[in-house]
């Protein structure tokens, strides 16, 4: 299967990946590195293959070039470059140059006894990364590995100028391609991930600094607009020219389109491919591949489950998508099922506007879509363990998305604020939205505040960012602020938030252990976890925040929580869980807190129970099926906060930190001036 | 072998010897003095055969010693000299411009991995390039020639000889294509007729510098290393 032959392909490609972060391993790169060589001549061959051997890399030489082809389009991360030579009888040697660059992205070194000044220059035009004159000599074949890590090294930069994408990502990048297409290589993807974080610190200064190479920086809007003229012109039909033209972008070259269409096709190759044939849980992994940057990205991985379960709002869908271009493509760790790109860009909706919109589509079914997702399946030591590791998020995508259907979505959006606080919080996420983290936090605490930041997460992933930093500290100090009295009776019409809230906090984020409640007091007590939410802030603290949050909802016992949990699932809803699922909701609430929080894992342990009738109502998909078990725990944990905040109250606050720009949010996400209104659609 | 046969013996002998052999100091003396060379190489099986027989025979010892170290000391020489011989033919090569650089390049890719290396791929070239030259002389032969066909041919021809080495076919391949652009049959017949001399001539050369490296190897000496010190 796919993952046995990327292990076939990754034993060999995990020395590859080794070396071809370069920093991992470099004691043994450039050996190893796999070349191809294409030349006609039986004699070069020979001679080539010899001089390679001798480099210490691992050969295979082909005389003809659509066997190269073949043999590159079967095993696609078989080779780290290709030598070709420039004139063969069956196919020329530069449209085999583009065929590669198009449909593999290998770096490609021509070779001829030819040197005159117009053949290389076609080579150069083509896209060829080096041009050898023959004969070769050894000591120009010692060098080639250079092209391998400077192409990397290019997408990365690429990716980090648009998206924020911390340097420390490209190891992970680099191995999220070598196994993006082994769906559900958890493992491999954690360790990267992990590898990832050890080192991004280090090296991103480093490796940014040296980076000079002047880029079209695709940001998200750069790139919404070059989809719009992709999906008017057709994709078929989309060619450089046009796209330049429709785009309308002064200073972008027709170069700089066809190479982002490139990627982009090649994107959308990987989409439609992994999407087929594999499973939500191996669109998990597959998004990683780094190919198509933008996409790739958490945003787009949000996008695209959501898009994919249908339940993700337009709006939803654009923000992921823009933040997600505009991220970095690396794998935010939180494996998403890919979802054809189209897909997303069609469900774009600007309408994405926490501020406004909230209320309304709190009511509307978009964010009860959010909720269907909720997994009720969960099982609790899923949550638990899928916070706990980046895995777990992407496995909780996964059951997410078994759950398949709105479910799925919400689980999705809920799994990916979670991953991605998750990933934030291993500092990972290299990804400007730190959102993930924050997405937490609300959510935890706040059961609207969850819902609210599941959405926002969700529909923008750049908004989201801003959004869910906003909300975890924002909300959670808002909402006890203003609503301290207000919510303690109130029923939240989101219903969800107090029960995400409960279940965030008894979910992943190590809920179990959040006996600190604080919040028995509800707002007093979550107020001073906001407050030290506040304090610990975003990124790094994400996860701290988002346990303070559980902690909040498990403290509390209160009795209001728990008409307030009842409606917890339905946080992302909006639909705003009666409050009659109150009644010793908490659990339920807490349950949907979680399920809404974890996606999958929130419903599980949440009391969704008492939840489930109501949600059932309240959700569309009622999907989420919070289990009516409540752990004790998270009855009182989860009460805490949702309980206190309607559902409206939650929202306006949130959007108002939002709109307050927490600028720590925001600009996590390099979403600087970017509004979701301005998402093309 | 007839070097290998003596060596045994010599071998042997020298055991015995070294088994603390009362005459070992006398054969020692004996050692200095070169044996006449009427002496025939003998049997070596006989030989030893004698010599453990009769160990005490120490004439026949150091007879037997003498003999074989002449024949080594022999062999040697003549190893040695074939090598030198090598290692002039070769600069010649390079000094006439009959190879060039990268011919050293094949031969420092050979080791003991791959102890044929350079023959494997001159011989490889050899098969690639006549047939080219034949394709050529067809496609010049025809009524109206191909250019464009026979420019691939040379330009093929021209990358191959520039990867072994025959710096003079390369240089020929190079003329050629001018001839192919303008066009001109008969600058380009006479071109061809040049590429194919140089090749045939830097066949033989190679030839011979492989038979010379095989006498080497029979020999039991090694081939020497060319260095760019000429």
């Amino acid at each position: 299967m796919n993952q046995s032959n990327c292990k076939g392909s990754m034993s060999t490609a995990s020395s590859s990946t080794n070396w071809k972060a370069n920093d991992v391993v470099p004691d043994q790169f450039p050996a190893g590195l796999r070349v191809l060589v294409v030349d006609d001549d039986p004699t070069c061959l020979v001679i080539l293959e010899k001089m390679l051997r001798t480099c210490l890399y691992e050969v295979t030489k082909c005389n003809r070039a659509e066997v190269a082809l073949s043999m590159l389009r079967e095993n696609k991360n078989g080779f780290d470059i290709v030598i070709s030579d420039v004139h063969m009888p069956d196919m020329d040697g530069f449209k085999l140059l583009e065929h590669i660059g198009l449909e593999m992205d290998l770096p490609v070194i021509m070779m001829s006894a030819d040197d005159g000044k117009q053949v290389v220059m076609k080579g150069v035009t083509h896209g060829a990364c080096d041009y050898l004159i023959k004969p070769v000599r050894i000591e120009a074949l010692k060098n080639i590995w250079q092209h391998v890590v400077r192409k990397k090294k290019n997408e990365w930069k690429d990716l980090e100028q648009s998206g924020s994408v911390e340097e420390g990502d490209r190891q992970q990048k680099l191995s999220e391609d070598v196994d993006y297409s082994s769906s559900a290589n958890e493992g491999n993807w954690k360790n990267s991930k992990k590898r990832k974080d050890e080192e991004e610190e280090t090296e991103e200064r480093d490796d940014t600094s040296t980076l000079k190479k002047p880029r079209v920086v695709w940001s998200v809007e750069l790139h919404q607009q070059f989809v719009a003229a992709v999906n008017q012109l057709g994709i078929d039909k989309a060619v450089p020219k046009k796209i330049l033209e429709l785009m309308n972008v002064p200073g972008l070259t027709r170069e700089n389109v066809a190479s982002h269409l490139q990627k982009y096709r090649l994107y959308l190759r990987r989409l439609s491919g992994v999407s087929q044939h594999q499973g939500m849980n191996n669109s998990f992994m597959s998004p990683q591949d780094a190919t198509f940057g933008a996409m790739s990205s958490l945003n787009g991985l949000d996008l695209q489950t959501l898009s994919v379960t249908g339940q993700l709002p337009a709006q939803s869908l654009a923000t992921l998508q823009a933040a997600g271009l505009g991220r970095s493509t690396t794998k935010s760790g939180i494996p998403m099922p890919l979802v054809d790109q189209r897909n997303l860009f069609s469900f774009e909706n600007p309408k994405l506007r926490f501020g406004e919109g909230q209320q309304q589509q709190m009511s509307s079914n978009k964010p009860m879509n959010l909720l269907h997702g909720i997994p009720t399946t969960m099982e609790p030591k899923q949550l638990a363990s899928l916070h706990q590791s980046a895995q777990s998020i992407g496995s909780m995508n996964m059951q997410v998305n078994t759950h398949g259907g709105q479910g799925s979505s919400l689980l999705m959006q809920m799994a990916q604020p979670q991953s991605r606080g998750q990933i934030l919080n291993e500092s990972t996420s290299s990804h400007g939205p730190r959102l993930p983290s924050s997405i937490g936090q609300p959510i935890m605490t706040n059961g609207i505040a969850g819902g609210v930041i599941g959405r926002n997460g969700i529909g923008d992933n750049s908004r989201g960012t801003g959004y869910n930093q906003v909300p975890p500290s924002s909300s959670m100090l808002s909402f006890p602020m203003n609503h301290t009295t207000e919510l303690a009776g109130n029923s939240f019409p989101l219903g969800s938030s107090p029960g995400i809230s409960n279940v965030t906090s008894k979910g992943p984020f190590q809920e179990e252990g959040n006996s600190e409640m604080k919040g028995s007091a509800g707002f007093i007590s979550s107020y001073d976890i906001f407050n030290d939410l506040n304090q610990h802030q975003h990124k790094s603290h994400d996860w701290e925040l988002q346990n303070v949050g559980l902690h909040f909802d498990a403290s509390q016992n209160a009795n209001p929580i728990q008409g307030n949990l009842d409606v917890s699932p339905s946080v992302l809803v909006h639909q705003g869980y009666s409050s009659s699922q109150r009644s010793g909701q908490n659990r339920n609430a807490s349950a949907v807190g979680r399920a809404m929080f974890s996606g999958v894992e929130c419903v599980e342990q949440g009391n969704m129970q008492n939840f489930s009738p109501h949600l059932n109502n309240l959700l569309v998909d009622n999907s989420i099926r919070v289990k009516a078990e409540t752990i004790p725990d998270a009855n009182s944990q989860t009460t805490l906060f949702t309980e206190h905040f309607g559902q409206d109250d939650l929202m306006s606050a949130l959007l108002k930190q939002q709109q307050g720009g927490i600028g720590t949010a925001e600009t996590d996400f390099d979403l600087d001036g970017y509004s979701m209104d301005n998402i093309p659609v | 072998m007839f070097h290998q046969l003596f060596h045994d013996v010599l071998e042997t002998v020298r055991c015995s010897l070294a088994d603390g052999d009362a005459d070992a100091l006398v054969l020692k003396k004996h050692i200095q003095n070169p044996i006449p060379k009427s002496q025939k190489p003998w049997d070596s099986a006989l030989l030893i055969q004698s010599i453990n027989s009769h160990s005490s025979l120490l004439k026949l010892k150091s007879g037997l010693v003498f003999c074989l170290c002449r024949e080594e000391q022999t062999v040697s020489m003549e190893v040695g000299q074939m090598q030198r011989r090598l290692i002039e033919y070769t600069k010649s090569l390079f000094m006439e411009g009959i190879l060039d650089d990268q011919f050293l390049q094949l031969q420092q890719l050979q080791d003991e991995s791959n102890p044929d290396f350079v023959v494997e791929v001159v011989s490889l070239f050899f098969q690639d390039a006549e047939k080219l030259l034949n394709d050529i002389t067809r496609a010049l032969d025809q009524q109206s020639v191909d250019f464009t066909k026979v420019d691939a041919h040379v330009h093929q021809l021209k990358g191959s000889s520039a990867s072994v080495g025959a710096q003079r076919v390369k240089n020929g391949c190079i003329a050629f294509r001018n001839f192919c652009e303008e066009q001109n049959v008969d600058g380009s017949l006479r071109c061809l007729q040049q590429i194919k001399q140089e090749y045939y001539h830097v066949k033989n050369k190679l030839e011979a510098l492989f038979r010379l490296e095989q006498q080497i190897v029979a020999a039991g000496g090694s081939v020497p290393m060319m260095e760019l010190s000429f």
